[in-house]
């Protein structure tokens, strides 16, 4: 018979079981892809070290090896190299094992070949994703920066080769972290690492959505569901087709609907309100959390078996008291951002401001550091961040005048500070405004430019 | 040989005999598969050489019966091993019982199977469950009790749950049991593996489960309402 259709791709099955190998040989290719077999762990490693396959399909129990043994030598030797892992009998400790040890998918017996093909087609379909992504990955230099996640320290280093290792899998991912760590980028660079990357990437805020229309607003409503549903809604999950959820501040979701939230992702099916027909879903959960899960576990605000459904992998993403090391780097990466959007001529950071960086315990994290320098780099007089342009300066001998002088009101948005700053600067300058742009660390037409957007008027401005 | 020592070599045998049994339906349960694997993929080739349809339907009794054959021995091998709970505190069970209500009407050869008929007190009735296993336990026993009565339009199973102190009583009623029972006995009374193995998950809740000829009943632990 002939193929109707042809791959370059070679899998290898490794299975005990001759009648599980050779049917699903001649599944595999009929589907045209090159296939062969081994029925235990020596045979498999001579074939898969001395072969280029693309997909290995792995037993777990094989007569002379434990198949996470196999499956860690074939990642170790070749980490692009894609496993589907299959067993007679499988607990969730063995899943998650398989899981942490880069295994694409965890496939219970009995299996369809319905079922299995399109993993397969997944499997294969990132392995070339991802030696793609490898490829650009090759041309950074450091790993300081990873899809805008900015930090070189140890613990961003593990979280780096998590989402690696994570976006490789459909699997649940958690994100614990204090607000302000960066728990969405790591969430993005998950999915835009992942086989979902082109499809959508829907969030949704937990805490933000009244109570009363989160459920609505997850999994649709029909017309006449109740009152105000004055038509057929389709819910996030739906929107989230092939993509990826993140349901932000998951502790927050009403507890009564976190067992409707576990069926979905037990059942990848859904039924909107007021429906009695199910719709088969179709995304990856990513969640996340600013609370300790076992704390909210035990405040009931969090179901644990919701907790072990969407915990297949944690990251805990570290405060950023606890990476100080990263300060810097993230500094002068803001000081790059702001200085550019701004059009400030900031060179840097002085030794003393930094001082004070390292000194200050972030409570509010990246985000805070990210608000600070944003400040500091509108407010400083000189070519340098000094301590007088941090917020929490308290104020050393030589800054306490220029302190008071640039006192900031409560409640001011960015423009209105900008304003602030340019009023002053013409204030000390007596209304020169090529002073003031030099002052200000801005070419003169730039300046002109920031009057007439603010309406500063023309009147002389007599000093305060 | 005394014959409390032949008792515990007897027991000893039966062990082993057991583990040997479970490798056995384990190694059986694989082959099933690639036997499955191997007539999806007849059935395939079939398919665009428009084969008669007797053939496809052959094929097609010879899946599902692979099918059926490779659940029961699943369910037997799942009740040999331990059972991973995972137990959520204050789990209301009257939700996991009205799970069964939605269990289908009709069977895979799409005749009508009696209706359920849901009695459940109205009164708090949370406890430390494991959600999806008492699920998966609830619908084995009903669908066994459904299976003890004919498919005659208007007939029903009855499944009664109130409080008693800090346990739930379930009660299930249908057709008579007692002959179906006997002829798979285990230590609680219940028949096939499916409803040893749901026995087994009410157990592990610290409950316990009941037969006899008009009815099964299961206890299990609920949280004090004081």
């Amino acid at each position: 018979m002939t193929k109707s259709k042809s791959h370059d791709e070679r899998i290898l099955v490794v299975d005990d079981e001759p009648m599980m190998s050779d049917s699903l040989r001649r599944h595999l290719e009929d589907e045209g892809y090159s296939v062969d077999t081994a029925a235990n762990g020596a045979e498999a490693i001579d074939l898969f070290d001395g072969g280029a396959h693309h997909l290995v399909i792995c037993d777990l129990q094989l007569p002379d090896m434990d198949g996470l043994t196999l499956l860690r030598h074939m990642k170790d030797a070749k980490p692009n190299t894609e496993v589907i892992v299959v067993t007679g009998y499988g607990s969730v400790q063995t899943a998650v094992e398989a899981t942490k040890a880069g295994a694409f998918y965890f496939v219970e017996k009995p299996f369809d070949f319905e079922e299995l093909l399109p993993l397969v087609e997944k499997a294969l379909e990132r392995r070339e994703l991802m030696a793609e992504t490898e490829s650009m990955r090759r041309q950074l230099s450091t790993r300081a920066e990873y899809f805008n996640i900015i930090g070189s320290s140890k613990q961003m280093q593990t979280i780096y080769e998590t989402i690696e290792s994570v976006a490789k899998s459909d699997a649940n991912v958690l994100i614990v972290g204090e607000s302000g760590t960066g728990k969405e980028l790591i969430a993005n660079a998950i999915h835009y690492n992942s086989l979902r990357a082109k499809k959508p990437f829907i969030k949704v805020n937990c805490a933000a959505l009244p109570k009363e229309l989160i459920e609505s607003e997850l999994f649709g409503h029909t017309k006449g569901a109740f009152t105000g549903a004055h038509a057929d809604k389709e819910g996030l999950v739906q929107h989230a087709a092939g993509g990826s959820l993140m349901l932000d501040e998951i502790a927050e979701m009403p507890v009564e609907l976190q067992p409707k939230l576990l069926r979905v992702l037990q059942e990848r099916t859904c039924r909107k309100i007021g429906s009695e027909k199910s719709y088969p879903v179709d995304f990856r959960l990513i969640t996340s959390t600013n609370r300790m899960p076992a704390d909210a576990i035990r405040d009931g605000l969090l179901r644990d078996d919701l907790f072990y459904r969407i915990s297949t992998i944690t990251i805990h993403v570290p405060p950023l008291r606890e990476r100080m090391e990263d300060i810097q780097l993230l500094t002068d990466h803001f000081l790059k951002l702001y200085a550019e959007k701004y059009e400030r001529a900031i060179a840097g950071v002085s030794q003393s401001a930094y001082q004070r960086l390292f000194s200050h315990p972030w409570p509010g994290n990246v985000r805070e550091l990210q608000n600070v320098i944003e400040r500091a780099i509108l407010l400083a007089k000189s070519e340098h961040i000094e301590p007088v342009d941090l917020p929490f300066d308290n104020g050393s001998a030589g800054a306490a005048a220029p302190t008071l002088a640039w006192d900031v009101p409560p409640n001011m948005t960015l423009e209105d500070i900008e304003k602030f700053v340019i009023e002053r600067t013409l204030q000390r300058t007596g209304g020169n405004k090529q002073k003031a742009a030099n002052m200000l660390g801005i070419y003169r037409p730039r300046l002109y430019s920031k009057i007439k957007k603010y309406k500063i008027g023309p009147e002389p401005i007599s000093a305060t | 040989m005394h014959p409390a020592t032949a008792k515990v070599m007897d027991s000893a045998a039966a062990e082993e005999v057991g583990h040997a049994t479970l490798q056995i339906v384990h190694d059986l349960k694989n082959q099933l598969n690639g036997l499955k694997l191997y007539a999806t993929f007849l059935r395939k080739r079939l398919e665009p050489q428009n084969k008669s349809s007797e053939e496809q339907e052959i094929v097609g009794k010879l899946i599902a019966g692979l099918d059926n054959a490779a659940r029961e021995m699943s369910a037997l091998v799942r009740f040999a091993r331990p059972l991973e709970l995972r137990h959520s505190p204050r789990t209301d069970l009257r939700k996991i019982i009205m799970s069964v209500a939605e269990l289908p009407n009709r069977d895979s050869g799409g005749l009508e199977l009696p209706s359920i008929a849901l009695h459940i007190e109205d009164v708090a009735m949370l406890g430390d469950f494991d959600g999806p296993l008492l699920v998966e336990a609830f619908n084995a026993i009903t669908a066994e009790v459904r299976s003890s009565v004919s498919t005659k339009s208007g007939n029903t199973v009855s499944l009664h749950v109130h409080r008693e102190a800090d346990q739930a009583v379930c009660r299930w009623q249908g057709g008579k049991l007692k002959s179906r029972y006997q002829a798979i006995n285990n230590s609680n009374g219940c028949g096939t593996i499916h409803t040893a193995l749901a026995a087994k998950i009410i157990e592990a809740h610290a409950g316990r489960v009941q037969c006899n000829e008009n009815e099964i009943r299961a206890w299990l632990p609920l949280t004090s309402t004081n």
